[in-house]
């Protein structure tokens, strides 16, 4: 059933999970609609191969369905799917690689399975970006991510991964820092 | 110069350049930011990264399928369970999800201006009445006034009626929060 | 309990699909549980085992000692009230597959999963 009388007029957050949780499968279409994307892209940029970060969204929304009881307040949604969406990105990483954490200082060039799939470099500046992300440590790039490409704040940010607001403000400055070094051939 | 070490060589550091890049770009650079190399460099990279992300930011479009994927697992997760029994006279029984009911009766109450439906249990009891718990939250100018929910009372009857087919031996009716009227509900509010 | 087996199973399915799809105010079967065994509990799947196609298509049908039941998931049209449309599906069906097939139909069983606005 059609769940607005203003057509045209999107529901807010609160309303629609509140639906969502009685069981309207047609208010969790509208929450999946509305933040499919940016989970996507998360994801995507997390785990640089899109076939993971597919897998990655659906049960993301699979699990938030099945635990929609759980959610204290309906408001806090999104910041509910970002958390998970960043823990299962999180997982996937440390499950391709069971040893200790990459030197940041050894050169790794990416596995060949998990460049991103796209047809067409779109500019020199952005697949050097994109490269120079897969340097960083998955938690620098979760909250580097976060903050620049989701606008998320550094309570938030803390609360997804699990560290204090200096700790992530820290991460932020050294990623970014990182980053702009790869950015320089382009001044 | 590296700016791996995010302290640059004038010991200004490389979150401060960040933070100075659209003061220094309206014109309000200080002394030192006018004639400093390093920091110059460092804003020209920084600019250079806040493109390229503005560029990663609308870059990966969704894949089409995952849409219907997600749904699809969703829907097999409705439970049978929660069924509410509907008058036949033919052997067999006729019923329907209680999720399909609260969509009708919910809808309804969306009709009244003013009121938008939350939460909408419903109950078979014991005996095979039906009682429904309808939670709602109501615009200011209808806080005072008893009219819309009357009209949210008749609605809801009539809708379980004409388009279930069923009796309500129940209606409770539960205001637990409150809208302004302009607020068209923005995504995250 | 036993089990005689005359027409297919998945015949009957297919022509109690029909019935109920061509009756006015039916969108579609729903088929809700899309094949996934463990939505089904272990006291359910006792007692469809071996007697019918894949619940995958919204359709159960049930054949024991020559009489017929059939379950039935699906979805109806907003336009229409739910409870007329379950009758008028039940009753196109016991009708249709007596007609199709020459058994005599015990009971048909509605489930309307949702309600669609088309």
């Amino acid at each position: 059933m059609t769940t607005s009388a203003e057509p045209g007029t999107p529901l807010d957050d609160a309303t629609l999970v509140g639906r969502a949780k009685d069981g309207d499968v047609r208010a969790y279409e509208q929450l999946v609609l509305r933040y499919q994307g940016p989970m996507f892209r998360l994801a995507v940029k997390m785990l640089a191969h899109r076939g993971d970060a597919e897998d990655v969204v659906q049960e993301v929304f699979l699990n938030a369905w099945r635990k929609l009881g759980q959610l204290g307040e309906d408001a806090a949604f999104v910041g509910w799917l970002y958390r998970a969406t960043t823990n299962r990105c999180l997982n996937t990483i440390r499950a391709r690689k069971p040893q200790a954490d990459v030197d940041l200082d050894t050169a790794e060039s990416p596995r060949a399975d998990l460049q991103p799939e796209r047809a067409a470099q779109v500019s020199g500046q952005l697949s050097a970006l994109n490269a120079a992300l897969a340097q960083l440590t998955p938690e620098q790039r979760a909250c580097w991510l976060l903050r620049e490409a989701h606008g998320r704040s550094y309570e938030e940010i803390g609360e997804v991964v699990g560290a204090n607001t200096t700790a992530v403000r820290g991460r932020i400055a050294r990623a970014r820092a990182q980053l702009a070094e790869v950015m320089k051939p382009w001044r | 110069m590296a700016m791996t070490d995010y302290e640059l060589p004038c010991e200004r550091g490389v979150e401060q350049v960040w933070e100075r890049l659209d003061a220094v770009g309206a014109g309000l650079a200080d002394e030192h930011e006018l004639t400093c190399p390093h920091c110059r460099a460092a804003r020209e990279s920084l600019l250079a990264l806040r493109e390229a992300t503005a560029e990663l930011v609308a870059e990966d479009d969704v894949p089409p399928a995952l849409f219907g994927r997600i749904m699809s697992a969703v829907r097999a997760e409705v439970r049978r369970g929660s069924m509410v029994a509907l008058p036949t006279p033919e052997p067999g029984f006729v019923e329907i999800s209680e999720q399909a009911v609260a969509a009708v009766l919910r809808y309804a109450a969306d009709t009244v201006d003013g009121v938008r439906a939350r939460r909408c249990r419903v109950r078979t009891g014991a005996d095979g009445v039906v009682e429904v718990e309808l939670t709602l939250a109501v615009s200011l100018r209808n806080v005072t006034g008893g009219e819309a929910l009357a009209l949210v009372r008749e609605r809801v009857t009539a809708a379980a009626a004409a388009r279930v087919g069923l009796t309500l031996a129940k209606l409770d009716l539960l205001v637990d929060d409150i809208f302004e009227e302009d607020t068209a509900g923005e995504p995250g509010e | 309990m036993s089990v005689d087996y005359v027409i297919a199973d998945p015949v009957i399915a297919s022509v109690a699909a029909r019935a109920a799809i061509g009756t006015p105010g039916v969108v579609r079967l729903e088929p809700g549980l899309r094949g996934l065994v463990t939505a089904w509990t272990r006291a359910a799947r006792q007692r469809w085992k071996g007697l019918d196609p894949a619940p995958a298509d919204g359709v159960r049908v049930r054949m024991a000692d020559g009489r017929v039941t059939v379950e039935i998931d699906l979805v109806t049209a907003a336009a229409d009230q739910a409870a007329a449309v379950g009758r008028a599906v039940q009753r196109a069906v016991r009708r249709f597959v007596t007609e199709q097939t020459g058994l005599v139909v015990d009971e048909v069983s509605v489930s309307i999963m949702d309600i669609e606005v088309r």
